[in-house]
């Protein structure tokens, strides 16, 4: 159609990759010779990032980016596609698994059922424990509180390690304060954006699922179909694009974290090994969810034997 | 017009019993909470359930209780202008707000209908902590609230209407101090009397 | 979906909210109205629905739940006779010196407000009690209204304050950040009235005579275990919220019962008090609840409209220097305060400036005490101000609504004196929570 066309893109970020969005929006005006404008939302702005699909699926906003395991109570393949512990433990695993025809048809139809189209998706970064004091395995870790969600907590829950939920903006004053002793919120680029590193400085790498989390992309099927065959090819290019360019910011900061701003280590491969037995409870637990989340646990875990893991 | 007293009065009692009815959940968030903190700090064993077994309460309560502040004149509006209009004209201006809002209300017991019968087909469920409980009932709180809302706006707009037009009717609720106002009259005047009390033992004393 | 000027938008939102405003609709009633209306015409599909997602995000809040935890609490203490007890205690310590007992009135305010989340609480009851005290003893009338409604409005700037806690939940700043970051400039504002009253009655002693009554030392002390039960609660509430040992809500909860204690031990708790409590939490509750969806629901249309990206660009473009977007900024609210309700100018103006502070490299903290510093004002500034209407229903009939208006005046001019010291030194603020966190 000749009419200008424009599309609500809500993403779950605030402002940190402000620079990125704003590419974006150029390459898709100046792609679409100005026919299609993209309207660019930070996390919050419009609609809580929990509420997405049901925000894409009645046409609030056209495009959402966001995180499956906040509408997990909603869509049942939510938590899954986000990365369940020990699902994969590097992104060209994760890709591998989450981009095969079979999972992704599987994707299509959950969100198919939702009434939201399904365009792709986009991977994290690492996700790891952030403490104030060192820890030296999993037995340290007993008489701390650690601020995890659901999926992990429930995890930490099967060695008897207590944990707390707490919204994002809480952590600094959290740690700083002692209300909890540890977070497993992100990469080390997401604790040094909170400041977290001023009260808590030992980093220690879990290799329990890296990427930590998978980004999705979904759009209102009405309004995709009233752009024309050319312009779909090019959000469809352009979100990639964007995508892309937001996995290397944040795996790039995480290579770059300045000299005695945390200190790293790793947790034994054997407490790595028992949090990857541990987390077959939420495996199973997903997996009794539906006939589709079993096909998806099934495919996960195929994947996990042929990698030696389980 | 002996039935539109009736029916204000039935509106008004509805309105009165769900506020009296919800007030007491403010004594339940408190407990909640007051349970999660001994149990963390002197049994040292946290719920999972509290904090958003509390948010629920906070929740439900709150948007229920819009129909109780509305039925007690509780919502704020600006006086400055309405203020100064005759009584007719009060109720005419009031006439068009409430019946604006009727036709928004209505629009949003719709959405509202829908929004909870969306989360009761998906089952959904909260996925916030490790409790993950059910989130229709909460979801269902929402047409609830706006229903009744919707009913005491529709009898505000019967009150406004018929005082507008000048048809004469009693108002179950003409002359009605609210509590909290008749608290603070009873305070200022035990105080009044106090002090003069105060003052004249006083000036005895003075010239005595 | 028809193309409108953002410039258009923002005219028809806000003038047909003001036209509604006018004829007296409910603040919660005109904004859903006006946001139900542009949503339908302009918006296109699924704007309708953001009522919806405003409505349950609204509910499902955790930080929130302090909100009536707070209100309740200061309901239970406005009921359990403190007010009575800390004025007959500034009443034997300050009632000689000249001014002492508006001195009192202020810091009996600010220890109200380190206990109470809102407003009214101060102002409603130093009305009933002190002004005709101090009505009685002869002190300047106008003096004596504009400290009681100016330092009833220190409720919302030292901790806890509820109109901090809905800020943090739009802005995500943390509550104990703001919190700690508010106690320092409530002070500040308090000592501010202090000074001004002790000058004024120092060059004009009949506005402030002392009293006749003398009290002996023994009187004097005695009348201090008066602060032990407030003491009490302040310390273990603030400290449970700004040590970080309990979230603010947790904190609030055990204010609130803190709170029923007290007044169980004062003898004044009793089925009226309590239901009177439940019944004033429950109407408080109910408007503040509708406001914040109503006007999370007319910001969202805004904001999804577009406007509120062409607002952030219109300062980016202005090229004005960072600090006077700032003054800008206050500015507005100044205005906006003469006429609508703080939580509605919150909920309107946040979303749309705090991307614009961050933007512009200022402290999100700091600018959170700005705002509230300018809502104090906002109580005092006629036409809508609330500390004024508080004030309306409580003086005796020798205060006219001239007495009233006048009498805030002075007070809004110290509070401009307060907002332009913090703007100046950030450090005002920032101070203590750089120190505690
Ligand atoms: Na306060
Ligand atoms: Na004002």
């Amino acid at each position: 159609s000749a009419d200008k066309m424009r599309l609500r893109f809500h993403t779950y970020y605030g402002t940190e990759i402000d620079q990125l969005a704003k590419d974006f929006r150029t390459a898709v005006k100046d792609r679409t010779d100005g026919q299609v404008r993209i309207q660019y939302f930070r996390g919050g702005e419009l609609v809580p990032s929990d509420q997405f699909v049901d925000a894409v699926s009645n046409g609030t906003v056209d495009i959402v980016h966001g995180v499956g395991s906040y509408w997990s109570g909603k869509v049942d393949v939510g938590n899954i596609e986000t990365g369940l512990p020990g699902a994969w433990t590097t992104i060209a695993e994760a890709k591998e698994v989450l981009e095969s025809p079979e999972v992704k048809k599987l994707l299509v139809e959950a969100y198919d059922e939702a009434g939201a189209l399904f365009l792709g998706k986009t991977y994290g970064s690492d996700y790891d424990l952030l403490t104030k004091e060192r820890v030296g395995g999993l037995d340290d870790l007993k008489n701390y509180k650690i601020r995890a969600t659901s999926n992990v907590a429930k995890v930490l829950k099967e060695f008897n390690i207590p944990t707390v939920a707490l919204p994002a903006q809480e952590l600094y004053v959290g740690l700083s304060t002692g209300v909890i002793d540890g977070v497993i919120y992100g990469s080390a680029v997401d604790y040094q954006n909170l400041k977290l590193n001023e009260s808590a400085k030992y980093y220690t790498r879990l290799n329990m699922l890296t990427p930590g989390w998978t980004e999705t992309f979904l759009a209102n099927p009405d309004t995709w179909a009233k752009l024309s065959d050319e312009q779909r090819k090019i959000v469809e290019e352009e979100i990639a694009n964007f995508g892309a360019k937001v996995e290397n910011f944040l795996n790039e900061g995480n290579k770059h974290i300045p000299e005695g701003v945390f200190e790293f280590s790793t947790l034994p491969a054997e407490d790595t090994k028992a949090l990857t037995t541990a987390a077959q409870v939420v495996w199973k637990e997903e997996a009794d969810r539906s006939e589709r989340n079993k096909k998806l646990i099934d495919l996960l875990a195929a994947n996990a034997k042929a990698k030696g893991r389980l | 017009m002996q039935w539109v007293s009736k029916y204000l009065a039935m509106q008004d009692g509805l309105s009165e019993f769900v506020g009296r009815a919800i007030s007491w959940l403010t004594l339940g968030m408190i407990a909640v909470l007051m349970y999660e903190i001994i149990m963390r700090y002197f049994l040292n064993s946290p719920t999972i359930w509290a904090h958003e077994t509390s948010t629920m309460l906070y929740g439900g309560f709150c948007i229920l209780a819009g129909t109780y502040t509305l039925r007690h004149k509780g919502h704020v509006r600006s006086e400055v202008i309405w203020g100064l209009m005759s009584e007719r004209m009060k109720a005419a201006m009031d006439a068009i707000t409430f019946g604006l809002a009727l036709i928004v209300l209505t629009i949003f017991l719709k959405l509202a209908i829908d929004f909870a019968a969306e989360s009761w087909a998906a089952k959904e469920f909260s996925n916030k902590s490790i409790w993950q409980p059910a989130l229709y009932p909460i979801k269902t709180v929402i047409p609830i609230a706006v229903g009744l809302l919707l009913l005491q706006a529709l009898a505000e707009f019967v009150r406004s209407i018929l005082t507008a037009l000048g048809v004469s009717y009693v108002d179950p609720r003409a002359g009605e101090i609210d509590e909290d106002d008749i608290v603070h009259l009873v305070e200022a005047e035990e105080k009044a009397v106090q002090e003069k009390a105060a003052f004249n033992k006083k000036k005895e004393a003075d010239h005595g | 979906m028809a193309d409108l000027d953002p410039l258009v938008i923002t005219l028809i939102m806000f003038s047909s909210m003001l036209v509604l405003m006018a004829i007296g609709s409910p603040l919660a009633f005109a904004l859903v109205t006006c946001g139900a209306a542009l949503a339908f015409m302009v918006y296109g599909d699924g704007g309708l629905d953001l009522l919806i997602t405003s409505t349950f995000s609204s509910m499902d809040n955790f930080l929130l739940v302090s909100l009536p935890m707070f209100i309740f609490m200061g309901l239970v203490l406005q009921k359990s006779g403190i007010t009575d007890d800390l004025f007959e205690m500034i009443h034997k310590l300050m009632g000689r010196w000249p001014g002492g007992l508006g001195i009192g009135t202020v810091i009996i305010c600010a220890l109200i407000a380190a206990m109470a989340g809102v407003s009214g609480a101060a102002t409603v009851s130093l009305g009933i009690i002190a002004l005709p005290a101090m009505l009685k003893r002869g002190y300047d009338k106008r003096l004596v209204t504009g400290t009681i409604m100016a330092g009833g409005a220190l409720g919302f700037l030292i901790p806890p304050s509820v109109l901090m806690i809905i800020y943090a939940f739009l802005s995500r700043d943390s509550v104990g950040k703001l919190f700690a970051a508010g106690l320092v400039p409530g002070l500040m504002l308090a000592g501010i009235y202090i000074a001004y009253i002790l000058i004024r009655c120092r060059f004009n002693p009949k506005m402030g005579p002392p009293a006749e009554e003398q009290f002996t030392v023994a009187e004097k002390i005695g009348s201090l275990r008066f602060l032990i039960a407030p003491g009490a609660l302040i310390v273990t509430v603030l400290g449970c919220i700004i040590g970080g040992v309990t979230s603010p809500s947790e904190a609030s909860a055990i204010g609130a019962f803190g709170s029923l204690v007290i007044a169980a031990l004062q003898k004044r708790l009793n089925w009226e008090v309590l239901r009177y409590v439940m019944l004033s939490t429950t109407k408080i509750m109910g408007m503040l609840m509708w406001i914040a969806l109503a006007a999370v629901f007319f910001s969202k249309i805004y904001v999804g409209l577009g406007a509120g990206q062409i607002v952030t660009e219109l300062v980016e473009d202005s090229n004005l220097s960072p600090i006077w977007v700032i003054v800008t900024m206050l500015a507005t609210y100044f205005i906006l305060g003469m006429f609508l309700d703080d939580f509605a100018i919150l909920f309107i103006t946040i979303p749309l400036f705090v991307p614009i502070v961050k933007e512009l490299g200022f402290d999100t903290t700091w600018f959170a005490v700005l705002f509230v510093l300018s809502m104090q004002s906002a109580y005092l500034t006629p036409p809508f101000g609330y500390n004024l209407f508080y004030m309306r229903s409580v003086a005796p009939k020798e205060i006219s609504i001239i007495d009233i208006y006048w009498s805030a005046i002075p007070f809004v001019i110290l509070q401009i004196i307060g907002l332009a010291l913090v703007v100046s030194f950030p450090k005002i603020a920032l101070w203590l929570p750089e120190l505690l966190f």
